[in-house]
């Protein structure tokens, strides 16, 4: 049986959508089958970010009404063998019923290893439906003030349900504003949170991620070997820390730092 | 070096314990509704008796205290316990 896991923030724009996209094809690239579930009604942007918006032909909705059956909504990208996108509906005034939402990703589980559910923004009936649709919790933050505060709120909400597992990961950081303590550091964010940290994705200038998954070698983003960790983390129950700072540190590091201050 | 992060790690755990800050009163209705109900099944409690304090700590720690006055302890009969 696989595992669930919704990825929520509280807070718009904080990088779920990235973050279960890089998690997904990171861990479709350690072999693993992935699903990945769009829950973001009305403002779907996931099968951009995959390169699929072509392929879409059904969506959840379709599914949940019956008009298809699970397979014929499910989007395989040809690059990445084992990932997988059931899209999400494509207009707003969609509503789901939570069970049904939990019926459909108890089967997805049973054919894949993950379900990663990419919920809305918001403290509100999606969140709701990407919870109860999943059994295990990543909460997303940025080294900022308001999403640390919303995610607080989102926490205390997770926490009020019974999740095998609820951690953290922060997204944006940025090595050279963390050494020159201009960032909030990945320590500082887990002593106010108080939630186990599962990975930090460092701000980067590429972040397609999809494209820099597909032409790795080429494009050498430091965001596909932080995400590279952070499903390592995932499979093997490790907390191992991505570190983002190294580059900065040291008589090289003083002159990046600088260089990136420049520019 | 200025320790900007510092300054802002204190405002962010200002923000955030004041956001608890506004919501333990009312957990503290709700949850000691429960409380008394589990303990008055175990104990006579003293009519009034029963308080509940819950208030932030300064790291954002939530300290939670119920108090009570007791009559007795009551003793329940455990299955097989007198025959
Ligand atoms: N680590 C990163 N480095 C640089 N840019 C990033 C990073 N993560 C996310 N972004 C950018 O931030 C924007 C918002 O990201 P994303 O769509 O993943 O957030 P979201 O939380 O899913 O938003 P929403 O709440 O609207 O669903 C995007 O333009 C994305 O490219
Ligand atoms: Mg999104």
């Amino acid at each position: 049986m696989g595992r669930k896991i919704a990825v929520v923030s509280g807070k718009g724009g904080v990088g779920k959508t990235t973050i279960a996209c890089g998690l997904a094809l990171a861990l479709a690239k350690k072999g693993s089958n992935v699903c990945l579930i769009d829950l973001d009604v009305g403002l779907n942007n996931l099968d951009l970010l995959l390169g699929v918006e072509n392929k879409v032909v059904y969506d959840i909705s379709d599914v949940l009404k019956g008009k298809c059956r699970i397979s014929q909504a499910l989007i395989n990208d040809s690059a990445f063998e084992g990932l997988y996108l059931l899209p999400s509906a494509r207009f707003e005034e969609q509503s789901f019923d939570a069970k049904d939402v939990k019926l459909l990703s108890d089967k997805l589980v049973s054919m894949f290893d993950y379900v990663i559910i990419d919920a809305p923004a918001g403290i509100n009936n999606n969140l709701e439906l990407a919870l109860a649709s999943a059994n295990e919790v990543l909460v997303v933050v940025t080294p900022h003030v308001a999403s640390l505060r919303d995610a607080d709120k989102v926490i205390s909400i997770v926490k009020g349900k019974e999740f095998e597992n609820v951690q953290l990961v922060i997204n944006r950081i940025r090595g050279d504003m963390v050494v020159r303590k201009e960032m909030l550091s990945h320590s500082q964010i887990q002593k106010l949170l108080k939630l186990p940290l599962l990975g930090v994705i460092p701000e980067s200038d590429d972040i397609n991620i999809y494209s820099s998954f597909k032409f790795e070698r080429i494009s050498k983003s430091g965001s596909v070997d932080a995400f590279m960790v952070l499903a390592h983390n995932i499979k093997s129950d490790k907390k191992i820390l991505f570190d983002y700072t190294s580059k900065y540190k040291g008589l090289l590091g003083v002159i990046r730092r600088n260089l990136k201050r420049s520019i | 070096m200025k320790d900007l992060s510092g300054k802002v790690f204190n405002k962010a755990e200002e923000i955030l314990l004041n956001d608890k800050v506004k919501s333990p009163s009312m957990v503290a209705g709700l949850v000691s509704s429960e409380i008394y109900y589990v303990l008055s099944q175990f104990f006579e409690i003293q009519r009034n008796s029963f308080s509940s304090n819950i208030h932030a700590e300064a790291d954002g720690v939530l300290n939670i205290s119920f108090n009570f006055k007791a009559n007795r302890v009551l003793i329940k009969k455990q299955p097989n316990q007198f025959e």
